[in-house]
């Protein structure tokens, strides 16, 4: 049967998030996903996230979702958020045919970078990214990805000017 | 001397990419930006990036810009893609400033969270993040970042033309 991508709308937002928590448990960081579905459906809609869906036949095989960035050096890219293929699909290509269809739209719209984040123990994708001649950021570059989350936030809210 | 931080229009544009040279000089990656002014006053209209400018009678002495993420866990969020304030005016809670402004942003929208980058040497900076409560996400869980460039882009997409949409 052949693999097919379609563009996800909000009437994929169910799918989407059944998926996404299975690979927030393959991430081992289940109760990660707290957003609701109609947030995502919502959030389709307005564009704050774009994704694909992967059919085999009819069967949902796989997504990605990504958002748009912006860099003040090189502009506009894709930072991809989530990648995934359901177990007994995995072997297929599928993977690589959703990495495919993103790489595509970012050269497609002449960006000139592609990035996402791996937990550094899943070897199985770093060798991929390493493969097809992907960086990491802070082994090459000395970056590192900070994180204000909500109690930060309000902290740092709560004495800002114009108040 | 006083200051004021109002946000950031198409007007301060130029300014502001040439700033991103001064920051990126204190990276040391002067050859980082790529951006013409042109560019970066349509990035400003077109609310693909936004931010706020420091003045002090009139002159601008420091920018944050950033863009809107999203998070399949935690919904849209705030990414703070640059953060600078020029060495003569530092000390003075100028960046802390702007910092705030941008908190103030993530708190009326109810974002659950702010991101950013930050190169592992500049410790002033890391302990910054840390005393306002922030997370090294590769400490914590292990988070990499990893980035593709434009010619391995064209490579890969080169020999993997498969079911498109």
């Amino acid at each position: 049967m052949a693999l097919r991508i379609v563009y996800a709308t909000a009437e994929h937002a169910s799918l989407l998030m059944d998926m996404i928590k299975e690979l927030a448990e393959f991430e081992k960081i289940p109760h990660g996903p707290t957003i609701t579905i109609d947030r995502l459906a919502d959030d389709l809609s307005k564009e704050h996230v774009f994704g694909l869906v992967a059919y085999e036949g009819e069967t949902p095989v796989g997504m990605s979702l990504y958002y748009l960035a912006y860099s003040t050096w090189e502009g506009q890219f894709i930072h991809m958020e989530d990648l995934y293929v359901r177990p007994d699909f995995r072997k297929k290509g599928y993977g690589k045919a959703l990495w495919s269809e993103i790489a595509k739209l970012s050269k497609e719209k002449g960006m000139t970078r592609l990035e996402w984040s791996v937990l550094n123990w899943n070897t199985n994708a770093i060798d991929f990214y390493k493969q097809m001649g992907a960086k990491d950021l802070h082994a090459t570059g000395g970056w590192l990805n900070f994180r204000l989350g909500r109690d930060g936030i309000v902290r740092l809210a709560a004495n800002a000017q114009n108040t | 001397m006083s200051f004021t931080i109002i946000p950031a229009t198409t007007d301060h544009a130029a300014v502001i990419n040439s700033m991103t040279h001064e920051l990126a000089e204190f990276e040391k990656l002067p050859n980082g930006p790529q951006l013409s002014e042109s560019e970066f006053r349509e990035a400003i209209a077109e609310k693909n990036l936004f931010g706020f400018v420091a003045l002090i009678e009139e002159q601008i002495v420091g920018f944050v810009m950033c863009y809107y993420g999203f998070s399949t866990w935690q919904g849209k969020f705030i990414f703070m893609e640059d953060l600078y304030v020029r060495p003569a005016h530092r000390k003075g809670g100028i960046g802390k400033a702007l910092w705030k402004e941008v908190a103030k942003v993530a708190y009326e929208q109810n974002l659950r969270r702010i991101q950013w980058t930050v190169l592992d040497w500049n410790t002033n900076a890391i302990n910054f993040y840390k005393s306002i409560g922030a997370t090294d996400m590769h400490d914590r869980d292990g988070w990499l970042d990893f980035r593709l460039f434009r010619p391995a882009i064209a490579q890969f997409v080169g020999g993997n033309s498969e079911n498109g949409v």
